[in-house]
């Protein structure tokens, strides 16, 4: 009788250390889930520290992907697009086009330079609709002025395929 | 003695008695612990929200494709679209099923030619939706358009979408395309006094079952088994629902004195249903004395030249 308490009682100090150690696993792992800021300010021109920093800002939009619905990351991937060509960085913006895409339409950097001329200097993307084709999605938008609503709106569709997290290729309805 | 002495006895009394208890535990515990540590310091895996599940059925959601035929499933479907996306037309004819190849195509690689041209005039992509697996044959939905990646969609886009059929063990697999999944032989009969009847084949579609049937008049008469008018003439029962012929509207099946012809009807029936007909009807059999000179024209269905009607089922189970 004695012998079963004892045992009892030694279970119960093993069920409430395993308890304890799951608490403590489950709070470590809800730390590490917290929203991940992108940090935009760049704050010297030393250019490792700027590859540094593009690597981190790009592991940072890979882990926030990883945490989206399909729309939300289409959409992330076209915002992104979008801002490289609102901040001069074509180049950037150019390395994301579907290679066969840039083989019928912009041959070289300099053409797709002279296409985007077309968009308003500050963008807003209204996303009108979302459509798939298997794992290739289409987007219809309206890109519109920020500051003038005057302006033209220039209505496209956009296709983006996904390979991985943060890895995706865009190619859109050349107007 | 004093109680330092009895404290100290105490306690060495009591991991003499329960040491070897708490030294397991320990290690447990101790197991566990780092258990959690590596768990928790391993790199995660990074796995995307996906809705896309193109080998899980839209229509039956009991009967997936088998884990071990999904990836065989899936080099079969391309294969098959990148001959004819290459315009390799023979070797994509090589993996349609024998009843496919004849059934749609006349055994004749120049007709199965012309689909493929009709449908790849230029470089297509494409992706696919289980509809529903039936035995070892799994039916999919194939959406063939232009490759989108390379257009951005600039001069819009076609799609043309058709049902595929995959049949054959789980190593290998023959397809049978354009929603035709193959035929099966019917042998039944039945004959009474002015008529014989026998089942041949019937031939099965996604969308259409078309039975091919012989038929004999035995009468001195022209039998009309079903004038211009078509719909409940001729039905298929399938127990809780009855399907009217679709392949006689503005036209007729009228057999001469002591012809025997063949007739093909087709009725609206889907493969997945799980329902097996029962029977076909042919509900409003008329005897006539006279037809019209053309067995196109609208023939005489007075009393006067009706010499007698009836009614036949012919069961299929």
């Amino acid at each position: 009788m004695k012998k079963n308490v004892v045992n009892i009682l030694l279970l119960i100090v093993v069920l409430i250390l395993i308890a304890i150690n799951i608490i403590i696993y489950i709070n470590n792992h809800k730390e590490d889930e917290e929203e991940i800021r992108v940090n935009n300010t760049i704050t010297e021109n030393n250019l490792s520290e700027n590859i540094n920093y593009e690597e981190e800002e790009q592991k940072a939009i890979t882990e926030k992907t990883t945490t989206m619905n399909e729309r939300s990351r289409m959409q992330t991937y076209f915002g992104i697009f979008i801002t490289y060509i609102e901040e001069g960085n074509y180049e950037a913006a150019y390395n994301l086009l579907n290679e066969n895409f840039k083989q019928s339409y912009f041959k070289t950097l300099e053409e797709f330079e002279q296409y985007v001329q077309k968009y308003p200097e500050n963008i807003v993307v209204d996303y009108q609709d979302i459509n798939r084709e298997g794992e290739i999605f289409i987007l219809t938008v309206e890109i519109k002025d920020l500051y003038d609503s005057q302006a033209e709106t220039i209505k496209q569709r956009v296709v983006v395929k996904e390979n991985d997290a943060n890895d995706y290729e865009i190619s859109f309805q050349v107007n | 003695m004093n109680l330092n002495a009895r404290i100290i006895l105490a306690v060495r009394n009591f991991f003499r008695k329960y040491g070897r208890v708490i030294l397991i535990v320990a290690v447990i515990w101790l197991i566990i612990f780092l258990f959690n540590q590596y768990l928790k310091n391993r790199p995660r895996e990074k796995s995307l929200i996906n809705t896309y599940t193109p080998d899980e059925p839209i229509m039956d959601e009991g009967d997936t494709v088998p884990k071990r035929a999904v990836s065989t499933v899936n080099e079969t479907i391309e294969k098959y679209f990148n001959y004819c996306n290459q315009k390799e037309y023979e070797n994509a004819f090589n993996m349609l099923t024998d009843q496919c190849k004849e059934y749609l195509y006349a055994n004749d690689v120049n007709k199965f030619k012309e689909y493929v041209d009709k449908i790849f005039p230029n470089n297509k992509i494409y992706n696919i939706q289980n509809y529903s697996n039936v035995d070892d044959i799994y039916i999919y939905n194939i959406r063939i358009l232009d490759d989108i990646t390379a257009t951005g969609t600039t001069e819009n886009y076609d799609v043309y979408q058709e049902k595929i059929v995959l049949h054959g063990d789980n190593s290998e697999f023959k397809i049978s395309n354009q929603g035709y999944i193959g035929n099966q032989k019917i042998n039944k009969e039945i004959e009474n006094d002015d008529m014989k009847i026998k089942m041949i084949k019937k031939e099965m579609s996604y969308t259409k079952e078309e039975y091919t049937l012989e038929i004999r008049n035995k009468t001195d008469n022209y039998m009309m088994i079903c004038d211009e008018m078509g719909g409940n003439q001729i039905t298929l029962n399938l127990g809780n629902q009855i399907r009217p012929v679709l392949n006689v509207t503005n036209g007729n099946i009228i057999i001469v004195p002591d012809e025997t012809k063949k007739v093909t009807l087709i009725f609206d029936k889907y493969y997945d249903d799980g329902v097996s007909p029962i029977g076909i009807n042919f509900n409003n059999v008329r005897l006539l004395k006279r037809i019209a000179s053309s067995l196109t024209d609208v023939s005489d269905q007075s009393e006067d030249n009706i010499v007698r009607t009836f009614s036949i089922n012919i069961g299929l189970q």
